[in-house]
């Protein structure tokens, strides 16, 4: 079964093999006994209302998405010094965000004002350095590079370190054009680095009972920062900066927690003309590749398949493609899943499924809608006979 | 120190203990657009035990955990009466009972404190002055409680430099954070 996926997941990939892609690294600690259960809550926040919409805002444009989602016992200072070596990047116009939440420390008279990231363990020897991370990302060559931690800033008895040393809504999220606008207008109207952390030197950084989440509780930036995205529509302005969004951050947090925290970052970007939309390939069935080429393939892995097959439903749903195109594809993309197979849609915050489907009806509408901005792949379960299940999260143009 | 304000701080350490005995710790609620502490234990005043070994202990001794190289390897001293009674005074303010707020940093101790009543009666009070936060193990080193330092954590960092005056990094701490 895989390898059939595969075939058509590689014929879209071979299709849009120039596309630029934004490359995600969240390292998120979601096991840590005091502050697991807040981050837990953080990731699903990050992903829902920041991470989603800045897809759905630069899939017109052309941008593919590669998300490195690790938390859990899969975060490790080794995991995430092997992630960001080998990140490769493959057009000059991709984008690099990574964003980690978790324990930090910063040492004493550090020359840096950024701190090290413990990644959910205990030795103060494999601590990353937040600049570091910065600095391996700034050398790959991408469009524009942003390195966030959301962690403590308090100097304690750590060595300074220039690299590693041995590493609810409860329904479906709507976007209107001025937010989409805006989105694009932050990621691709700027070329550069940034980076940022979520307090100053000496500070920690703390988890909150948080209103406008529902009173859930997560970390304060985390929050802050999705928050400021869920408004962007309604600010009086045609344009934001990364310098404007992170310094409205840092007053907004500085101010609620009665100057305890106090986020800082620096930015280093120039000017940069954002491109058009450009309209993604429906596949076509002439295209396929031969199966005994997908054979000596490598296995899929999960989040390479998530990925690709978001790609192809927000295609899919992309109203700049003729309909009957879009059709004909939903009809040979039905026979992927078994019998009895059920789609089911999930809210933006939490995992509330809000509604269910067949395959066709759901294939369907997502070929004859012109609402649906993008669609996320949250879960998959496959078996031999194909998709038995699948999670989904939609983003709709606002009406 | 002189007797006038060795005085002072027994009468204000007693007087620190009744009002504990008597309190109840509430969490303090930052009402700034409505945001709350979140805490992973409510701060509550010591157990009747352990309050008893802390306040009777026949010998207090302070150990520098975290150092630098210019203090000395086994960095241990046991507390006269006049530092036993300061110890018991800034222990004893009701600001460290207020909040325990969950924070993302590590709890790296700088000093414990150990009070010893007799036999197995010992508990182990440590310090983080860097993230503010105070915790109490028993004899054998299971954390019973944590809670912030608060305001407090200039004072407590005050004392821990007159204690080990070669650590250079307790005064480095106290500087004011720089943003």
């Amino acid at each position: 079964m895989k390898k059939i996926l595969g075939l058509l997941l590689s014929i879209f990939i071979l299709g849009a093999a120039q596309a630029q892609t934004i490359h995600w690294l969240t390292f998120i600690d979601t096991t840590d006994k005091n502050v697991g259960s807040c981050d837990v809550m953080g990731r699903n926040i990050l992903y829902g209302h920041f991470i989603n919409e800045v897809n759905a805002s630069l899939a017109p444009m052309g941008y593919k998405v590669s998300t490195h989602d690790i938390c859990g016992t899969a975060l490790s200072p080794e995991r995430c010094k092997k992630e960001v070596e080998s990140l490769k990047v493959t057009s000059p116009d991709d984008i690099i965000v990574f964003y980690y939440i978790g324990h930090g420390v910063r040492a004493f008279q550090d020359e840096t004002p950024y701190p090290q990231m413990w990644m959910g363990q205990v030795n103060p020897n494999k601590c990353i350095p937040l600049q570091w991370v910065f600095n391996q990302l700034k050398s790959k060559g991408a469009r524009l590079n942003v390195t966030i931690g959301m962690c403590c800033n308090n100097e304690d008895y750590v060595s300074a370190k220039t690299h590693p040393t041995f590493s609810v809504n409860y329904a479906s999220p709507q976007m209107s054009g001025k937010k989409i606008k805006l989105i694009q207008d932050l990621f691709l109207g700027a070329k550069g680095n940034v980076i940022a952390t979520s307090a100053s030197p000496k500070q920690t950084s703390g988890a909150y009972n948080i209103p406008w989440y529902n009173d859930n509780v997560l970390d304060i930036y985390t929050a802050t920062l999705c928050d400021i995205f869920d408004e962007l529509e309604k600010i009086n302005t045609n344009s934001i900066t990364w310098d404007v969004l992170l310094t409205a951050m840092s007053r907004k947090i500085d101010y609620m927690t009665d100057g305890e925290q106090t986020p800082i970052h620096n930015t280093f970007l120039a000017s940069a003309a954002v491109p058009s939309e450009k309209t993604p390939e429906v596949p076509r069935e002439e295209t396929v590749k031969k199966a005994k080429d997908v054979e000596n393939d490598e296995e899929v892995d999960d989040s390479n398949l998530k990925d690709s097959l978001s790609e192809i439903f927000t295609a899919l749903v992309n109203p700049n493609n003729p309909i009957a195109k879009r059709v004909e594809f939903a009809k040979l993309f039905e026979k992927e899943f078994a019998d009895k197979a059920v789609v089911r849609n999930i809210s933006q915050d939490g995992n509330i499924v809000v509604d269910k489907e067949d395959p066709e009806t759901f294939l369907g509408r997502l070929a004859t809608t012109n609402r649906i901005l993008y669609v996320e792949v949250v879960d998959i379960q496959l078996s031999e006979n194909g998709i038995e299940k699948l999670y989904v999260r939609e983003i709709h143009h606002k009406q | 120190m002189n007797t006038k304000s060795l005085l002072y701080c027994i009468a204000a350490a007693l007087l620190g203990c009744a009002t504990l005995a008597g309190c109840n710790s509430l969490p303090k609620s930052n009402a700034r657009n409505g945001i709350k502490y979140q805490q992973s234990t409510v701060a509550h005043p010591l157990g009747d035990s352990i309050t008893s070994i802390i306040i009777n202990a026949k010998s207090v001794k302070c150990s520098l955990i975290a150092k630098s190289d210019t203090v000395p390897q086994n960095s241990v001293i046991e507390l006269s009466q006049e530092s036993k009674a300061i110890f018991l005074y800034l222990l004893c303010q009701p600001v460290n009972f207020q909040t325990d707020k969950i924070v993302y940093g590590r709890f790296m101790p700088w000093t414990r404190f150990t009070c010893a009543k007799g036999g197995n009666k010992v508990v182990h009070v440590e310090f983080d002055y860097s993230l503010k936060k105070w915790r109490i193990l028993d004899h054998l080193c299971n954390t019973i409680v944590t809670g912030d330092t608060g305001t407090n954590n200039e004072q407590l960092m005050l004392f821990a430099q007159e204690l080990f005056p070669l650590e250079p990094n307790l005064k480095l701490l106290s500087n004011k954070s720089t943003k």
